[in-house]
């Protein structure tokens, strides 16, 4: 066991953010938390990292070290992508940065400095950081926030290639459905604030055959989709056509689809992708 | 578009020309109606500032100038460089330095001369503390102001990387205080060059201010004004120096900029 909170409460002053969470984590998996903006996501990562005490419940964890990739890049302006990757890790080997430079796909922009690239591009260099620090435990705040749809998918691809190289233990924050269901083993929904883990939904398919237009995704994707709104304030909703029925969804559970049924092998095609999205 | 700013850059050339013409015109017909004590002429001057430039012994007093001149800036860089990150780094030694390095602005000069003149006598060694105690507070005040520029989450992020505290300084806090330790150095440059005149009227027998001395002993204003033109020349050639040492660094920001405009 990696991580176990147990029962975590924490509120700043009178407002309760994080409303009684029981979670474990177990080595090597991938988990998503997802949420309403708002909701106490980071505060979950804060008070999992152990940068914050909560104020009541056990906060346990049990690795050395731990890596994290941030909303914005952090990376330092006058050093190259070559020099902002290396500096996390001074001992390593030519060939291991090269070899994450070509993960990410930032071959022939290694001495290229931040300002020189676009957005995406330094953030695929701040998520090429967070994964050559050698720590067990590697905690994703939305790094993919500010980017639009087609890059966001691009870069989560660029994620699992650099998840399937190593067996760490992977803690992803998002509001973005689509990355959840593409990354995660596991996928915590939280409600609106104070926040509670609402649902976790067990993703079964391998990350390598996902396809966001499968059966099992657009499933999950609805279900996510369902719940999310049900914590959204209700002026929200006036302008929807149809009211989305609440009752019935809190507490089944679906029974996961298998493997096989509605998975397409063609999960890069685009046109897929985009008629998937929710957006 | 070049033949433009080529005929641009003649007008701009003849009208400086002309201004400066115009004011040695002006001063040479002043000159005509004062004595040569109060108000030599542009030629005096001139002859006087060649018979400096012939004489051997001039560039002794100058190399005994420049001397002091880079003792002072050699110590005020790094007291300043020290106070100025001590101040940044620390709350608790900011709330006790702050006070010191910014009364220590406020006082006169003169009111340092004159202690030094008592501590040390009338040689080298006064000038070189006047120069550095003036100094170093206008050094270090900039390098702390440059604090605030520094972008804390990337400390944050470094903290999360475990960068020892060496590493924090050498790759986050100066390179984010550039700007100002090059700004503040070339300020301090142009006190330094100031305070050295004034300690070796003061309290030195060599050095171009010990000249500036015999001259006013000797009522040779026109020396006055060569040496004026001298110690002006000098300043500004050291100053844009150290501006070429910040040449790479504005090419770089350019480089940048011109990055983000192409996006």
């Amino acid at each position: 066991m990696l991580i176990n909170l147990n029962n975590v409460r924490l509120s700043y002053a009178d407002h309760e953010v994080l409303g009684g969470i029981s979670l474990r984590i177990s080595r090597g998996e991938k988990i998503c938390i997802i949420g309403p903006s708002g909701c106490g996501k980071t505060s979950l990562l804060n008070v999992i990292s152990g940068v914050q005490k909560p104020t009541s419940g056990m906060a346990f964890n049990n690795y050395d070290r731990l890596s994290y990739v941030f909303q914005e890049d952090r990376l330092l302006p006058w050093k190259t992508v070559r020099e902002n990757i290396r500096i996390v890790n001074p001992g390593a080997e030519d060939m291991e940065i090269r070899n994450i430079i070509r993960l990410v796909g930032l071959e022939g922009f290694e001495n290229h400095l931040p300002s020189e690239l676009s957005g995406g591009m330094r953030q695929r260099t701040s998520i090429a950081r967070g994964f050559f620090f050698p720590a067990g435990l590697l905690l994703m705040d939305e790094p993919l926030k500010s980017l639009d749809y087609c890059l966001r998918m691009n870069l989560v691809e660029n994620i699992l290639q650099l998840t399937g190289e190593t067996d760490r233990t992977l803690l992803y924050v998002t509001h973005e459905i689509d990355e959840a269901l593409m990354l995660a083993d596991r996928i915590l929904v939280l409600t609106r604030c104070p926040a509670i883990v609402s649902e976790e939904l067990q993703i079964h398919t391998p990350q390598t055959l996902r396809d966001l237009s499968d059966h099992e995704m657009t499933v999950n994707r609805n279900r996510i989709i369902r719940l999310l709104k049900g914590y959204h304030e209700p002026p929200y909703f006036q302008s929807a056509r149809q009211p989305i029925p609440e009752k019935g969804f809190k507490h089944t559970t679906v029974p996961a689809p298998s493997v096989r049924s509605g998975y397409t092998p063609h999960r890069h095609h685009s046109a897929h992708r985009r008629s998937a999205s929710p957006s | 578009m070049s033949g433009e700013s080529k005929k641009q850059r003649v007008r701009t050339f003849s009208r400086n020309t002309a201004l400066v013409l115009a004011a040695l015109a002006l001063w040479h017909s002043a000159s005509l109606y004062q004595s040569p004590v109060i108000l030599p002429g542009p030629w005096s001057t001139l002859r006087s500032l060649a018979d400096f430039l012939r004489d051997g012994s001039f560039y002794r007093e100058l190399a005994a100038s420049l001397y002091r001149l880079l003792c002072g800036i050699g110590l005020s860089t790094l007291i300043g460089l020290l106070f100025g990150l001590l101040m940044g780094v620390s709350r608790t030694l900011e709330s006790l330095l702050k006070p010191l390095v910014y009364g220590l602005q406020n006082i006169p000069p003169i009111i340092y001369m004159t202690l030094a003149m008592i501590w040390f006598g009338l040689n080298s060694r006064a000038t070189i503390f006047i120069i550095t105690i003036v100094s170093f507070p206008v050094f270090a005040v900039s390098i702390h102001e440059g604090f605030s520029e520094i972008d804390h989450r990337l400390i944050e992020m470094a903290g999360v990387f475990q960068f020892p505290r060496r590493k924090v300084l050498g790759t986050i806090i100066l390179p984010s205080l550039s700007g100002y330790i090059k700004s503040g150095f070339i300020i301090m440059l142009g006190f330094s060059w100031k305070l050295l005149i004034m300690g070796e009227v003061l309290s030195a027998g060599t050095g171009i201010g010990a000249q500036l001395t015999d001259a006013r002993m000797n009522l040779q204003t026109e020396k006055v004004f060569s040496l004026g033109i001298i110690i002006m020349v000098l300043c500004s050639l050291s100053q844009k120096t150290a501006e070429l040492l910040n040449k790479p660094e504005r090419r770089k920001k350019q480089r940048r900029q011109n990055a983000h405009q192409s996006q």
